[in-house]
């Protein structure tokens, strides 16, 4: 009986002394540095996926929306298009990501400027992309449809959701600001390396070995045929970027293809 | 130390040729200051973090044996950020894979 209660005290005065201090300090610095990293890392920088996702979401009504993958991203420079135009291509995502976009911008109804979709020869399939473009966003129940599986409790949790990203974010805040490796304007994302002749030749015939074939999810279709026909007041404009020859040297079903446009 | 590095080529490699094209690039000094291909295409912070790793890799053989936390409470907090803020979620290939 002595000896439980020896245990008892012991447990009262590491939870005083120890364990409620530190959670103390963890919940309260924890909050603040949540706070301004998601103000000024996350939202900081216009070439973060986490911020795209977040600006689609409250579209400025004279926007040009351009979406699409990362062929989109480094494709389109906004700036040249318009001042209003903003580049919405994310790195390694596919259709189900540019339904959501085109989803969202479209839930804007005071707004008559165009949407860009730059379409990939792929064809439709899925693909999130970083989980990281999501994390800042995903309590909005439509980013978490999106995410499906790939969404775990614990990204409802400020701060410890970020856990394993804050590198990638602040990459992005730095890039964004030094320019160093990559030149960004309104979402676009420009390599500034020039590669040497080596790496692009090396590249090329990685390329040309590699197989590539349209896919066509058809509950993709579905959604973006449905999204199309409902659509009244916005100019919708489909766009394949320039790519180079060594892309189709391996490419399957280019009829596939053709038969769906 | 140049031995084990030269070593670390034979232990990381899936293959005696692959190897022995390692060497060959290595001794054929062709060199240029793109910044892509000197921080291995992963961007300058990674770059800059390898070595704040090293260095802190290197203080660590300054601490104590009898190590003895003054404010643990400070500590422990402290010790939660770093892993919050530089852990990385998910596994990665494990260096000793190979084995």
């Amino acid at each position: 009986m002595g000896q439980m209660s020896l245990y008892t005290s012991n447990f009262k005065s590491f939870l005083i002394s120890y364990l409620i201090p530190v959670l103390g300090v963890v919940i309260i610095i924890g909050s603040i540095f949540n706070y301004l990293f998601e103000q000024k890392i996350i939202l900081g920088s216009s070439s973060n996926g986490a911020y795209k996702v977040n600006r689609i979401i409250k579209r400025p009504a004279d926007e040009i929306s351009i979406i699409g993958s990362s062929r989109a991203e480094g494709a389109f420079v906004p700036s040249i298009i318009s001042p209003h135009a903003f580049n919405y291509g994310l790195s390694g995502a596919q259709d189900d990501v540019m339904l959501f976009f085109l989803k969202e911008a479209l839930k804007h109804k005071n707004t008559h400027k165009p949407i860009i979709i730059n379409f990939d020869p792929e064809g439709l399939d899925s693909s999130l992309g970083d989980l990281s473009y999501y994390l800042y966003n995903a309590s909005y129940k439509p980013v978490r449809q999106l995410m499906g599986n790939a969404y775990e409790p614990w990204f409802a949790i400020p701060l410890f959701k970020y856990f394993g990203s804050f590198e990638i974010y602040t990459k992005y805040y730095l890039n964004n600001k030094l320019q160093l490796t990559k030149v960004t304007d309104n979402g676009g994302n420009f390599e500034k390396n020039i590669l040497t002749q080596q790496k692009f030749a090396s590249l090329v015939a990685e390329r040309k070995s590699t197989q590539t074939s349209f896919k066509n999810n058809t509950n993709l279709q579905v959604d973006l045929v449905q999204l199309l026909k409902t659509n009244k007041t916005t100019p919708i404009v489909f766009v394949l970027s320039p790519i180079h020859s060594s892309y189709y040297v391996s490419y399957k079903n280019k009829s596939g293809m053709h038969a769906f446009f | 130390l140049l031995q084990l590095l030269f070593a670390w080529i034979f232990f990381r490699s899936e293959n005696v040729n692959q190897a022995w094209l390692v060497i060959q690039k290595l001794t054929a000094f062709d060199t240029s200051l793109n910044i892509a291909q000197l921080t291995a295409e992963k961007g300058p912070l990674n770059l800059l973090l390898s070595f704040v790793a090293i260095g802190l890799l290197a203080l660590s053989y300054k601490l104590p044996l009898n190590l003895k936390i003054k404010y643990p409470v400070s500590f422990a907090c402290l010790m939660i950020f770093v892993i919050l803020l530089l852990g990385k979620n998910g596994s990665d290939e494990f260096i000793y894979f190979q084995f």
